[in-house]
Order: structure tokens, then sequence, then C-alpha cells
């Protein structure tokens, strides 16, 4: 539902300008830049006001170990969720010489991305990490791979789950070698 | 001749405080950093 209905020849104050910034669809909240880190962690960005949030991770260059992934854990103030096998995740991939599918339904984290030497993008969307309930995600990955009989690019669609009603209020993202971008974080508006 | 061992760090994020730092990992963290697993994408 629209905030305020304008009419013709009506004046468009700071006021309500203002108030179009502070209730649009998608709200920055905070940004994490690694260049060659193995972890970004957020901690404390998950709050009351937004159930629902979408992390757009952005590469800036591609990773410099061969078979490197990128992983995704919950966390509750600057500890990780990484023990009880309560995370399940499955996904499907498609490049050019195939398709394929994989997950596990007891993991220690949910994968984000899978290449050789990757120069890998992808963004997700997290449900209710802060609420006491299960929280679920969905995500999208473009990994391109030079190497390792490559040239491939892949598409990966996948989703995640943590199977116990903990509320989160970070996550971190973890690659088994070093990974280099820039993730965003958004909250989607309430109503 | 001796080998460096990886160097493992994070970037840390604080909602709160809005400061961003680096660090290395702890043995700890170490020691739970996921381990590749065998998945069927093309190597």
């Amino acid at each position: 539902m629209a905030i305020k209905t304008f009419t013709t020849g009506e004046v468009l104050t700071a006021s309500d300008t203002n108030t179009y910034l502070a209730n649009s669809g998608l709200t920055y909240i905070t940004q994490g830049t690694v260049s060659a880190n193995t972890t970004l962690n957020f901690t404390s960005i998950f709050t009351s006001a937004y159930d629902n949030y979408r992390v757009v991770f952005t590469s800036s260059a591609n990773q410099t170990a061969p078979g490197n992934q990128i992983n995704l854990r919950v966390r509750s103030g600057s500890t990780d969720l990484s023990t009880g096998s309560v995370y399940g995740w499955g996904r499907v991939y498609y490049y050019s010489a195939g398709t394929g599918a994989s997950g596990s339904a007891a993991a220690n984290e949910i994968n984000a991305s899978d290449s050789n030497n990757g120069f890998v993008s992808f963004s997700f969307d997290i449900y209710a990490p802060r609420l006491t309930q299960p929280t679920s995600v969905t995500g999208q990955t473009s990994a391109y791979q030079p190497a390792g009989g490559g040239p491939f690019l892949f598409g990966i669609n996948w989703s995640g789950y943590v199977n116990n009603s903990t509320s989160y209020d970070g996550f971190s993202l973890i690659g088994t070698s070093n990974f280099s971008g820039t993730a965003r974080v958004y909250g989607y508006r309430q109503s | 001749m001796a080998t460096d061992s990886p160097k493992y760090t994070a970037v840390e994020v604080n909602g709160l405080t809005g400061e961003t730092t680096e660090r290395e990992l702890t043995d700890e963290e170490i020691a739970a950093l996921p381990e590749r697993s065998d998945l069927p994408l093309a190597q």
C-alpha cells in the first residue's frame, strides 16, 4: 500500500521525500568488503525492523585457490552456528556441459558457491532469521570458472534451511580459501 | 625449507557500532571452518 498518493500539481515536500526514502521496498542496512580474506562476518544487523533480508555479494577478483566454495552460516552475537548439523541445503546447477544437483540435509553450513579459481557473485534472501522459528534462504549464484577444465560459467540456484527456532542477529560468509568482494545487506519493507 | 601457514582473516561488520574491523581468526574459528565438500560441479 502506498504511503501517500500524490495528486496533480501537489508539491513534493522534503518531509514526503524523507518518508519515501525511509519506506522504500528495500532499505539499505550495511555492507562489508573482503579482499583476500577468509570470512566476512555481519554482527547485530538483523533487527525488529525487518523480518526478511536481501544480501547481494559482488565479486571483485577471482578466487586464488582451486575448489573454492563460499558458505553461509547464521550467527548470534559474535558466534557462528557451526555445529549440530542443523543446516540443510540443496541446489541445481547448469553450465555449458550439462546440469546437476546436490545438497545435504544435515550440514554445518549452507553452500552458496563452488568453482575453481572462480569469479563468483550471488544474492540471496534470508527469511525470518531473527524470529524464534526456523530460518530459510533462497539464492542464486553466477560462478565463472576459468580453470579446472573450464572455462565454464555456472549458474546455481540454491536454497537453505536452519532447522531450529533460535533467533539470529547476523550471518557469515566463509570461504574454503580466500575470497574478495563486497556484500550489501538490505531489509524488506514490512508493509 | 619452512613454508608459511595459510593466514586466515576475518572482516567484521558490526551493525551496532557501524565499525568494520579486520583480524586473524582464532584457532577455534579455524578449526570450525567448513571443509570443502565433494561436489559434482565440473573440475
